[in-house]
C-alpha cells in the first residue's frame, strides 16, 4: 500500500491506516523535532501534539500540494517554534523554587547529544556553535542541510519568502563561521581553511 | 576585474551554489575570497554530517499510538458530551418555561397568529392597490392623448395646443342675463 493510499484510507477514518502513517513517520518527526528543540522530552511531546493535530485535520490535507510528510513537517516545525517561544517564558511555581533551594539544579541538560555522541572534534565544535546561532537561522540551516530542502520548501515551512529563507541560511552560515573563527572562541579557531581545536594544541582537524 | 571584495553573505550564498557571474569573476584572481568560499563549502558538509550524526545518535522513544488515539477519542467524547449537555439544557429551559408561565405559550401562539393575520391582510390590501393603480394607468394611457410638443430653441418644449385667448375687461361683452333672477328682497322696516 502506497503512502497516498494509506492517507486516503486514513482520511476515510480507517484507524489502521492512521496507525500505519503514525509509525511510518514517527522516527523522522522525532529526530527533526529533536534537532530543532535540542530536548528529547520536548521533542516527544511536540511530535505527539503534531500527530494529534494532523489526524484531527486530515480532511484539510491536499495531496496535490505535497506529500503527507511535507504537511506533517510544516505542522511539526510550527509546533516546535511555538514550544521554543513558550520555553523562553517559563512558568515556575513557588514549590519548585523552594525545591531548587533545597537541592542543587542539574547542571547538565536531560539529553546532551555532544556528550552522548562520539562526535569528532570538528563536529562537536560545529554542534556547539550551532546552539549559539539565532533560532530562525538555525531552523533554516536544519531544514536545508538535514532535511535537504530547496529554498522554496524552506520558505513554505517557515512561512517566509524564498529570498528570506536563502538569507537566513546564508546568515546562519556566516554566524557559524564567525563563531568558529573567533580568536577568543571557547570552541575552536580557524586557520588556513581548517578548524583547529584549542584543546588539541593546534592539531589540524577535519 | 573588481578590487572590491564581495560581502561575506554573498560569498556564503555563492558557496551554496547560487550563481553570480560577478563573484565568479572576482574569485578568479582573489585568493582570499576563494578561501572564504572554500570554507563555506567545507562548513556545509560539516553541518550536514553533524546534524545527521546528532539525529541518528539520539534514541528514538517508542511510538505511543494509544496516547494519540486517546487524545483523538477524548476530543470526540468532549464534543458528544457538549452536544448532549446543550440539548439537555434546552429541554430543561422549555420545561421550566412551561411550568413557571403556562400562559406564556398561549400568549405567544396568539400573538403569532395575530401577526400572521395582520401581515396577510396587509399584503392583500397592497396587492389590490397595486392592481387598481396599474389598471387606472392603462385606462388613462388609452383615453387621454398626450399633448403634442415641439422643440423650441433646442432646449425647451413648447405646447402645440390651441392657446387660450386673452380676454380683457373692455373687450368682454355684457354678462348674459340669467333666465331667472331673484328680485331683491325689500327692506322691511322693523316695527
Amino acid at each position: 500500500m502506497t503512502d497516498a493510499e494509506t492517507v486516503a484510507r486514513a482520511i476515510d477514518g480507517d484507524e489502521v491506516a492512521q496507525r500505519v502513517l503514525y509509525e511510518a513517520h514517527y522516527a523522522a518527526a522525532f529526530r527533526l523535532a529533536y534537532l530543532l528543540l535540542r530536548d528529547a522530552c520536548d521533542a516527544e511531546e511536540v511530535v505527539q501534539d503534531a500527530f494529534v493535530y494532523v489526524f484531527r485535520n486530515l480532511r484539510r490535507y491536499d495531496s496535490g500540494r505535497g506529500s503527507f510528510w511535507a504537511w506533517l513537517r510544516v505542522v511539526l516545525v510550527s509546533r516546535c517554534r511555538n514550544k521554543r517561544r513558550r520555553r523562553r517564558l517559563p512558568l515556575i511555581s513557588l514549590e519548585i523554587l523552594d525545591a531548587a533551594d533545597a537541592s542543587p539544579a542539574d547542571p547538565q541538560p536531560a539529553s546532551d547529544p555532544a556528550g552522548a555522541l562520539e562526535m569528532r572534534g570538528v563536529q562537536r565544535a560545529v554542534w556547539e556553535a550551532l546552539q549559539q546561532v539565532s533560532p530562525g537561522a538555525r531552523d533554516a540551516l536544519i531544514l536545508r542541510y538535514y532535511e535537504g530542502l530547496p529554498y522554496a520548501e524552506i520558505a513554505a515551512v517557515l512561512g517566509c519568502s524564498a529570498d528570506a529563507a536563502r538569507a537566513r541560511v546564508a546568515h546562519g552560515k556566516a554566524q557559524l563561521r564567525r563563531l568558529l573563527t573567533a580568536p577568543e572562541g571557547e570552541v575552536t579557531c580557524w586557520r588556513d581553511g581548517r578548524l583547529l581545536l584549542p584543546s588539541q594544541g593546534g592539531g589540524a582537524e577535519g | 576585474m573588481s578590487e572590491i571584495h564581495p560581502r561575506e553573505i554573498d560569498l556564503a550564498r555563492f558557496g551554496d551554489g547560487e550563481a553570480s557571474t560577478g563573484i565568479a569573476e572576482h574569485l578568479h584572481w582573489c585568493a582570499h575570497c576563494r578561501s572564504v568560499v572554500a570554507d563555506y563549502r567545507w562548513l556545509q558538509g560539516e553541518i550536514a554530517a553533524t546534524l545527521a550524526l546528532a539525529a541518528d545518535a539520539v534514541p528514538v522513544p517508542r511510538p505511543k499510538w494509544l496516547a494519540v488515539q486517546g487524545h483523538l477519542f477524548a476530543r470526540q467524547r468532549r464534543q458528544i458530551a457538549g452536544w448532549r449537555a446543550s440539548a439537555l439544557v434546552s429541554v430543561m429551559l422549555v420545561v421550566c418555561l412551561m411550568l413557571s408561565a403556562p400562559n406564556l405559550l398561549v400568549l405567544c401562539q396568539a400573538s403569532f397568529d395575530r401577526f400572521v393575520v395582520t401581515t396577510s391582510v396587509v399584503s392583500v390590501v397592497r396587492q389590490v392597490t397595486k392592481v387598481a393603480t396599474a389598471s387606472r394607468q392603462k385606462l388613462e394611457a388609452v383615453t387621454v392623448p398626450a399633448p403634442a410638443t415641439a422643440v423650441v430653441s433646442g432646449e425647451r418644449m413648447a405646447s402645440m395646443a390651441t392657446p387660450t385667448p386673452a380676454i380683457s375687461c373692455e373687450e368682454a361683452g355684457p354678462l348674459p342675463t340669467p333666465a331667472f333672477v331673484l328680485p331683491p328682497t325689500p327692506l322691511v322696516p322693523e316695527t
